[in-house]
């Protein structure tokens, strides 16, 4: 006699594969940060003294231990300094804008001065948006550290007191 | 006349695509994110103008005690003893790629004579550029 047998169909289960997945994500959610970390690009000058040299054709923004701003020795409030910066470099596009900034002043403060200048080239050189990277126009923005000072000063007498 | 009773549907929802839904979620999630290996806890100063980080530049962290962390981007962020080692550690990474980014991830209420140190020591280690990360200002200040 011959046994009749069930013929069973070949699957392979995928029941729990949602449920893996589902496992895997909040998995990465947790471990993971989003990548939207931004901040203000400054380039690192090559060699140092260059712009130093052309000082006393700079704007010169002198950040004090108050957090208060002279710009080429007047006191100015930080949304005015845009404007003064812009009649400037709208004449002369090279012109070098020298911040420097006290070493008890707050970090804070050269931020917003170094972002109020950001934007005013945000605005003066709107191709810079596009991605292409032949549009790559800056304001010849300079931050001397306190060595360049201190030789700047002894060069020029005092200039930067 | 006598209506054919339509045949009986079984109630049920279709489950066989949530599999792929959540793989697509998955790539998502690999794709756009990438893991944290500095999480230093500062206070950032705010800006309006802010570019995007590249991938994997190296970190050098400041809390608002003066406590140093650095990483190269591509391991975990580690504690240096002091503000003078931040040429050697820079030199190091900028021998592997010399065009290696940097980013400084400095507390807004730190003195700026810090922030100078570093950036003259990533200067004499010829950093072709530095980041100073900031967090987005709102209109109307902070």
């Amino acid at each position: 006699m011959r046994l009749q047998r069930k013929k069973e169909e070949p699957e392979i289960p995928t029941c729990s594969m949602a449920d893996i997945a589902f496992l895997l994500i909040v998995l990465f959610m947790i471990t993971s940060t989003f990548a939207v970390s931004k901040g203000i690009l400054f380039n690192l000058p090559k060699e140092a003294p260059a712009t130093l040299a052309r000082a006393e054709e700079a704007i010169y923004i002198h950040i004090l231990e108050d957090g208060a701003i002279l710009v080429d020795q007047k006191p100015m409030m930080i949304r005015e300094i845009q404007e003064y910066v812009r009649n400037k470099v709208e004449i002369n596009r090279t012109k070098p804008v020298i911040i420097h900034c006290e070493p008890n002043a707050l970090y804070a403060n050269m931020v917003d001065v170094f972002d109020e200048l950001k934007q005013l080239e945000f605005d003066m050189y709107p191709e810079n948006r596009d991605d292409d990277p032949t549009n790559d126009k800056h304001i010849n923005i300079a931050i001397p550290s306190r060595k360049e000072i201190e030789a700047w000063s002894e060069l020029l007498g005092g200039v930067s007191e | 006349m006598k209506f054919k009773k339509s045949a009986d549907i079984r109630a049920y929802i279709p489950t066989a695509s949530m599999a792929d839904i959540a793989f697509l979620l998955i790539v998502m999630f690999i794709i756009s994110t990438t893991i944290a290996v500095d999480s230093t806890p500062v206070s950032l100063p705010r800006s309006m103008e802010r570019t995007d980080t590249p991938e994997g530049a190296a970190i050098i962290a400041v809390t608002s005690d003066g406590l140093i962390n650095v990483t190269s981007g591509d391991e975990q962020s580690y504690a240096i003893g002091n503000l003078g080692d931040i040429f050697s550690f820079a030199a190091v990474v900028l021998g592997d790629d010399p065009l290696h980014s940097f980013i400084i991830k400095a507390d807004s209420n730190l003195r700026y004579e810090i922030i100078d140190s570093i950036m003259d020591q990533l200067r004499q280690a010829k950093a072709p550029n530095v980041i100073l990360l900031t967090d987005q200002e709102t209109i109307g200040g902070q």
